[in-house]
């Protein structure tokens, strides 16, 4: 058998390996996390790069990019409330029906309060989740999301989109133009998750 | 579906209503953006019904190509579904494009130096920059990997950003996706499906290409191969068949030439 150097992994950190981790893993392989520490086997991505997609730990990314570059941001983050800071947290739950409020590990638009489309009783189960753990959650400002034109069932009108560029850090990084777009079919969704509703188009970066 | 409608020509901006956000293809009310003209002619020429058409047939080439996703609740096992597709493509102005490049790679060069610092030295904590306990207290940070050095100190080697835009069309970047972003298998099926419905409308734009993906993935890997091995052997380990993402991951190792590897089967 041939020795393997390179692992792309789609596997979460959990059950990359029963030994270190989750102990019920039947998906992972016994021992990967030794001969990955030794340094025989390389992991894309490395295990433990989900804390710098940890949400509140997003609102740190300007700061990071000054820390570490000297420079100015070039693109910029959303506003974040942190709920684990005192008058944040005060601001997130007097204001729960203006704002987005997200859990911070959890993705696919779930575990997510969209405080203009929430009803009261939604409203107040976040504002004692938020209460009960605050480490745990942040809010943004609902951003009017621009549209795309979109022609589903015989009619055009316009849907929510954003873009998901996939960028790859070797030696190099490298972006392909464009990325995926991703479009909230469903009429006056924010939510252009696959698993909720969304669509994709194709994204055409052209010479002008 | 098998009624026959008269061919009506097919109108993007008829009753089309811009509203009150940023639109993507309109400055106002039946004005395209100026990159988006080439498009809009070529959509004018055509009618209702040979719009429609093409889409059933991009909708039927997707399903034969067995490109679905599973989605979970807690009520069912598990429902296929095509991945939805819009006919009608997003178009970016390369300048537009050149500035997301710059901020991007900014963006991740940065997070990447953030991971080896807490993973080694932790200065930013140190320096006061990021309060201690949102570190250790996240949920994704792992003690395992203090004063592991990963090839070329490279800890996220593929990411997804995902990018909106405001009212006034300001990018944001909404989240970045470090552990494993998916998609990248719809980004190339949908290209391939529009290249087959407006074969012509490429070279005439200038549409930038992206079937290099794959190619540029595999380099990325080998580039980070334990001690410069030359030749590593690379593969794509999978939680298996029941993963909703198990279609890109069959679809990447292919267009890759890798083998699919799943825990337990191998080592």
């Amino acid at each position: 058998m041939k020795p393997v150097d390179v692992i792309y992994r789609r596997i979460d950190d959990d059950f990359l390996d029963p030994l270190a981790f989750n102990p019920d893993t039947m998906l992972g392989v016994a021992g990967l996390l030794n001969a990955y520490r030794a340094g025989n086997v390389a992991l894309a991505n490395a295990i433990g790069t989900g804390v710098a997609d940890d949400k509140a730990v997003y609102a740190f990314v300007p700061d990071i990019i000054r820390y570490y570059l000297n420079e100015e941001p070039v693109l910029k983050n959303v506003p974040t409330y942190l709920a684990m800071r005192d008058r944040d947290r005060d601001y997130i739950i007097d204001n729960l029906d203006k704002l987005v409020v997200k859990s911070v590990n959890e993705s696919g638009g779930y575990g997510m309060l969209v405080g203009t489309q929430s009803t009261k009783e939604e409203r107040e189960k976040f504002r004692d989740l938020v209460r009960a753990n605050p480490r745990n959650f942040i809010a943004q400002p609902t951003l009017k999301l621009s549209r795309h034109p979109t022609y589903q069932d015989g009619e055009m009108y316009g849907c929510h989109v954003d873009l998901r560029p996939y960028i790859l850090c070797g030696e190099k990084i490298k972006i392909v133009p464009g990325g995926l777009t991703r479009v909230a079919l469903r009429k006056g969704s924010l939510v252009v998750n696959s698993s909720q509703g969304g669509g994709s188009k194709d994204t055409w970066v052209v010479n002008q | 579906m098998s009624v026959k409608r008269p061919s009506k020509p097919f109108s993007l901006a008829n009753g089309y209503e811009v509203g009150a956000f940023f639109d993507e293809m309109f400055e106002k009310n039946g004005v395209p953006r100026k990159h988006y003209r080439v498009l809009y002619d070529r959509l004018s020429e055509l009618t209702e019904e040979s719009f429609e058409d093409r889409r059933r047939r991009a909708d039927i080439s997707f399903l034969y190509q067995g490109i679905t996703f599973t989605v979970y609740s807690q009520k069912d096992e598990g429902i296929e579904r095509i991945f939805p597709f819009d006919l009608i493509p997003r178009v970016i102005p390369y300048p537009e494009w050149d500035y997301l490049e710059r901020g991007l790679t900014q963006r991740v060069t940065a997070l990447n130096l953030f991971l080896n610092d807490i993973y080694h030295e932790q200065r930013i904590i140190r320096d006061k920059i990021i309060p201690a306990e949102l570190i250790f207290g996240a949920k994704h940070f792992r003690r395992e990997m203090i004063g592991v050095h990963p090839p070329k100190k490279v800890y996220a080697h593929i990411i997804g950003s995902d990018l909106v835009r405001d009212d006034k069309g300001e990018y944001y970047v909404l989240e970045d996706n470090l552990r494993s972003p998916s998609g990248v298998s719809y980004m190339l099926e949908n290209r391939q499906a529009m290249k087959r419905t407006f074969p012509n409308l490429f070279q005439r734009y200038g549409v930038r290409s992206i079937e290099h993906y794959p190619q540029e993935l595999l380099a990325t890997l080998r580039s980070v191969a334990p001690h410069d091995n030359p030749d590593p052997n690379v593969v794509l380990l999978t939680p298996g068949i029941f993963n909703s993402a198990y279609f890109e991951h069959t679809f990447l190792a292919r267009q890759m030439g890798i083998e699919i590897v799943e825990g337990g089967t191998w080592w």
